[in-house]
């Protein structure tokens, strides 16, 4: 069950995540961002003041780039990437889950959780790094925390990205594409331009030594699921065993999830088939008592 | 029944009430025996009034009443001390049929009937308030007949205070009695009553305007029966057929709008709405809205079948006869009023039934031809306090989010596409994905023009200014783009929220735009023109402040990019409500600050919507509209221009922005204190504080630039309110601005002087607004 320590989940960019973060320390801070999912549009902070429109200037203003030469620089990265991230959540990709660093709108935690191929079984953290100036400062970067066998994940974990978007075009391209890309890396294996050109001589000369070795990076990812968070980013991404002592409840409340009921709220007497104003037919009681 | 606590003969009916007074802690058999001593002598003197031929004397019916006394006693001894076993009192008074007896005697008692009634009702009433189980007195003949009997007695009956009292409160006790037990309504239609009569209710209508407790007591006990008519129909038919409460209450509210004073004497420039303090100095206008917000909880709690009725006659009784020709009138100051009532009017009202029937009143009836909303949006141009008014009550309309009036000032004239070229037809639903269009809107902040480097004291200045603005940081809204993003994101959801009922999405494809009216273009134009022609003509009135429109003042040097008159040649077009709006923004450089607060927070309210007709009209920066199509982004450019052409002639411009700035700032913090402190005077609570951080910003933000500060200016910038026909006149309260100016700039006064300063103002205000339409922009693409 994946764990994000939810205590900046009011930041603004990392609010409707798709899976439902779990927190044991702080039960009662979780009600919150439970309650808010299924919610047709992003959801607001619950108080005014958040996000932290003076944090943000703090964290970001030292960037250099095309935009954040103006005061509202940072303001504009990030409200760049809100759509992005709203992308990415409405995709709802399978067996990914992303969330934004609280620290900083340019990188964001991501895992995979591999559902075939040959690294099927495969729990796979990795950061998306998003340039300064985005949308025009290239593609973003994709890099694995765990060592893998892959022809296009380097030794050192760096995705080959370039081998899908060679330029990033901003009126074609979005971040929800990225993460899908990878995904797919993982259930058909693209030997092609290889970063890793050991990884892709194998897969195409000794396939069931290939195999052998992304067995390994699996048990590899399952040994070391538990780990230590390397960061004190609170929204990093990180597990622990099942409890169901701790769990339990929790669990029970996103399954028993009712799809949010739209209430309907608002005013209006226009027929559906019409648009002038007040055209609702006056119902019947109306009618007999006049 | 003073007359009779005062005289004489009771003070000796009291000595002697004293010596048979039952002790405290008594024996339940010696209280009935008492009991039934005390009947007995009653009875008695009732036989003899009964058999006699004389009538009741005085001294009989002090008698009774004191009997009567002395059996409540024991009565309210015995049901307190709660024993189911022993209720030997009331057993007898039911078996005896005392209540019955009681009746049929004070029927007789001519002159003293009154007395014996007012007992009456003290008996029920105690007997209800204390029998452990009051709904099953409701099923004893000997209580309910005799109690039916006497309600049906006082019917068309004028008493005196006391027994009203009695009988209000006893009608509220039977009224909740009923609430909680709801089987037992039935037994109170009943043949002695007359068929279908309810006469609880027929008997609460008369008190249904009455002030003060009584009249309190007498709606609460209304509301529980209408709540009650809506599962029992045959209340309901009697209520809404039989009774005449909904005619009663429309009519009132009638009477009560003509006692409301005509004029107001507005002292502030900034006054565009009644606040609650307002409300609270004019009494009839206190009464007034009790008034109506009873007729909004009976059409809340009501059987269908009450609630239409009572809307019909809300329509027929009050609002066309006497709201329309009062919004329809010529007389200026008289309009101001009437307007700013049927704004208080809907900020007053919540229930959905009444406000259609507010809002149908507005946009479909036709008065001589034409349409209140057609009169109102006429009454958007200008710089008079009608101005003011009209935007206010626009405010509160589109705060509504209701569709119909949505579909009316604005949707109706897009759905059909002809205002965007076709082109760009399919672009109208596209999300500024990366924030281009606020980059634009703030890119049209006002340039401010370099110092020129004459002289040695010029840097000094500067570091003042840019360290005073610095401080201005932390107290205000002004630089805190942050606080309007979250105000925004908040206004955004709300409005969208809001419109969840909404029947078309307003994307350019529902409704689809063939089905668009065809509009009689021609029609707008004459409204549009007839506009400009009545803010002309009403110079000719004799409104002392009523300026010349802009138009009309070729000479004015702040006109200097006007296309030259209005021109409604081309078809396409926005509509008559947009249209003014973008051209009172066009006068922003000549008018009040005020003006422009009220202007800039309405324009701002329709930006929060997120229906995409509406916003890629005045948020999309690249679409592209037909040429006689003004959109938002055109005129903010065009005041841009000229903001900085003029602004450049002067010298000492960076002073005075900073100036205006700590006026606004001062403002905001008035109003934000006038919230927090509603009891207050603002002045004493002005600190600045160096960690209010977003908090803060976001009050502000709520109240000053959102035009919503109609709800916060609570004791701040309040006009005093007098009824001008009476000639009174009140102290006047101090403006704000000037106490407010921390570091001793009196900008508002000297700026009613100066056009500078009042070009100035706007120049301040216009960033300001720009940052907040900016973040609009912002929290819109982020969807």
């Amino acid at each position: 069950m994946p764990r994000s320590p939810p205590k900046r989940l009011a930041h603004s960019l990392a609010m409707d995540s798709s899976f439902s973060p779990i927190e044991e320390e702080e039960p009662e801070a979780v009600a919150e961002p439970l309650k808010r999912q299924g919610s047709v549009r992003k959801v607001l902070p619950a108080t005014p003041g958040v996000p932290d429109p003076a944090k943000l200037v703090e964290r970001t203003n030292s960037l250099p780039g095309i935009r954040s030469t103006s005061q509202y620089g940072p303001y504009f990265t990030e409200y760049s990437l809100l759509p992005e991230y709203n992308m990415l959540q409405g995709c709802a990709i399978p067996g990914v889950y992303c969330v934004p660093a609280a620290n900083t709108p340019l990188m964001w935690f991501g895992v995979i959780f591999v559902r075939q191929g040959p690294y099927v079984g495969g729990v796979f953290r990795f950061n998306i790094v998003i340039p300064e100036n985005f949308p025009d400062g290239g593609c973003p970067k994709v890099e694995f925390q765990s060592k893998l066998f892959h022809p296009q994940i380097s030794p050192e974990g760096d995705f080959n990205i370039g081998r899908g978007f060679s330029e990033w075009n901003k009126n074609m391209h979005h971040i929800w594409q990225v993460v899908d890309y990878v995904r797919k890396s993982f259930l058909k294996i693209d030997p092609g331009q290889p970063v890793n050109e050991e990884a892709a001589k194998m897969y195409k000369m000794n396939h069931e030594k290939f195999m052998a070795e992304a067995k390994k990076c699996v048990s590899l990812s399952i040994q070391r699921i538990y780990d230590l968070s390397p960061t004190d980013d609170p929204h990093y991404i990180s597990f622990e065993p099942f409890d169901s002592k701790t769990h339990e409840s929790l669990r029970e409340k996103i399954y028993s999830q009712e799809s949010s009921s739209e209430d309907s709220r608002g005013l209006s007497w226009v027929a559906s088939n019409s648009i002038k104003p007040f055209s609702v037919p006056i119902s019947g009681v109306i009618q007999n008592s006049s | 029944m003073n007359w009779l606590r005062n005289s004489p003969i009771r003070v000796s009916l009291r000595g002697r009430g004293t010596t048979s007074s039952p002790p405290k802690e008594c024996d339940p058999a010696a209280c009935f025996d008492s009991f039934k001593h005390h009947w007995q002598q009653a009875q008695n003197i009732i036989n003899k009034i009964q058999g006699g031929t004389e009538g009741a004397t005085q001294d009989d019916i002090l008698s009774v009443v004191n009997n009567l006394d002395q059996m409540q006693t024991l009565l309210v001894l015995e049901l307190k001390r709660g024993g189911r076993e022993e209720r030997a009192c009331l057993d007898f008074l039911l078996s005896q049929s005392i209540l019955d007896q009681l009746l049929t005697s004070s029927s007789l008692t001519g002159l003293y009937s009154n007395i014996l009634r007012l007992e009456q009702l003290k008996v029920y009433e105690m007997l209800l308030t204390h029998a452990p189980q009051q709904q099953l007195l409701l099923t004893q003949e000997p209580f309910l007949r005799p109690l039916l009997r006497l309600l049906t007695s006082c019917i068309n009956e004028c008493f005196p205070a006391d027994i009203e009292k009695r009988l209000i409160l006893l009608l509220n006790q039977l009224c909740v009695c009923l609430t909680h037990n709801p089987e037992y309504l039935d037994l109170f239609f009943t043949e002695s009553t007359g068929p279908g009569r309810f006469v609880i209710f027929s008997l609460l209508v008369p008190y249904v305007h009455r002030e003060g407790g009584v009249g309190h007591q007498a709606r609460d006990a209304m509301l529980l029966c209408l709540g009650l008519s809506k599962k029992n129909e045959a209340l309901a038919s009697y209520i809404a057929d039989k009774s005449n409460v909904c005619p009663v209450l429309a009519t009132g509210l009638s009477g009560l709008y003509s006692r409301l004073p005509r004029k107001l004497l507005i002292e502030s420039e900034e006054w565009h709405c009644f606040t609650p303090d307002d409300v609270i100095e004019l009494p009839e206008l206190t009464h007034f809205l009790a008034s109506l917000e009873f007729c909004n909880a009976v059409v809340q709690v009501a059987h269908p079948l009450v609630q239409a009725q009572m809307l019909e006659f809300v329509h027929h009784g009050f609002l066309v006869p006497v709201v329309g020709p009062a919004l329809l009138q010529n007389m200026v100051d008289e309009l101001v009023t009437s307007t700013a009532y049927l704004e208080l009017f809907f900020r007053s009202i919540s229930e959905p039934g009444l406000l259609k029937v507010f809002l149908r009143f507005i946009v479909v009836d036709h008065y001589d031809g034409e349409r209140v909303i057609d009169k109102l949006i006429s009454r958007l141009s200008g710089k008079t306090q009608l101005c003011m008014v009209t935007i206010s009550l626009f405010n509160t309309l589109i705060g509504l989010h209701c569709e119909d009036v949505m579909l009316e000032l604005v949707f109706k004239y897009l759905t059909c596409c002809t205002h965007v070229m076709l082109s760009q037809r399919k672009r109208i639903k596209d999300m500024d994905v990366y924030c281009r269009s606020a980059e634009r809107l703030l890119a049209l902040s006002v340039a401010v023009p370099r110092r020129r480097k004459t002289n040695s004291s010029s840097s000094s200045a500067g570091s003042l200014s840019s360290q005073s603005s610095q401080s201005l940081r932390h107290v205000s809204l002004h630089g805190d783009f942050g606080a309007y993003l979250v105000t925004a994101r908040a206004s955004i959801a709300a409005t969208w929220l809001a419109c969840g009922a909404w029947t078309h999405a307003y994307d350019g494809e529902s409704p689809p735009p063939r089905t668009a009216l065809v509009l009689p273009t021609d029609s707008n134009r004459n409204l549009a023109q007839k506009a400009t022609e009545e803010s002309l003509a009403s110079v000719s009135s004799g409104y002392h402040s009523l300026q010349p429109d802009s138009e009309v003042r070729e000479d004015s040097p702040l006109v200097t990019n006007r296309s030259s008159a209005p021109s409604f040649h081309s078809t396409p077009d926005i509509g008559p409500f947009l249209d003014l709006l973008l051209r009172q923004l066009e006068n922003m450089m000549t008018n009040s600050v005020y003006l422009n607060l009220q202007l800039t927070g309405l324009i701002s309210r329709l930006a929060a919507f997120s229906q995409p007709l509406l916003l890629s009209l005045l948020l999309n920066h690249s679409l592209v509209f037909q040429p006689s199509v003004r959109s938002l982004f055109q005129v903010l450019g065009s005041l841009k221009q000229r903001l900085d052409a003029y602004l450049s002639r002067h010298d000492n411009v960076e002073e005075l922005l900073l100036e205006a700035r700590l006026f606004l700032v001062c403002r905001e913090e008035s109003l934000a204190n006038a919230k927090r402190h509603p009891h207050e005077p603002a002045a004493s609570t002005y600190a600045p504080s160096t960690n209010g951080g977003s908090r803060r910003g976001t009050s502000i933000a709520d109240s000053s630039f959102k035009g919503e500060a109609k709800r916060l200016s609570i004791s701040s910038a309040l006009s005093v309110l007098k009824r001008a026909t009476q000639g009174a006149f009140s102290p006047v309260r101090e403006q704000p601005a000037i106490e407010y100016s921390a570091n001793g700039f009196r900008l508002a006064k000297r700026a009613e002087n100066s056009e500078l300063k009042n070009v100035v103002l706007c120049a301040v205000l216009f960033d300001e607004w720009l940052k907040e339409l900016a973040a609009l922009a912002l929290e819109h693409g982020s969807e």
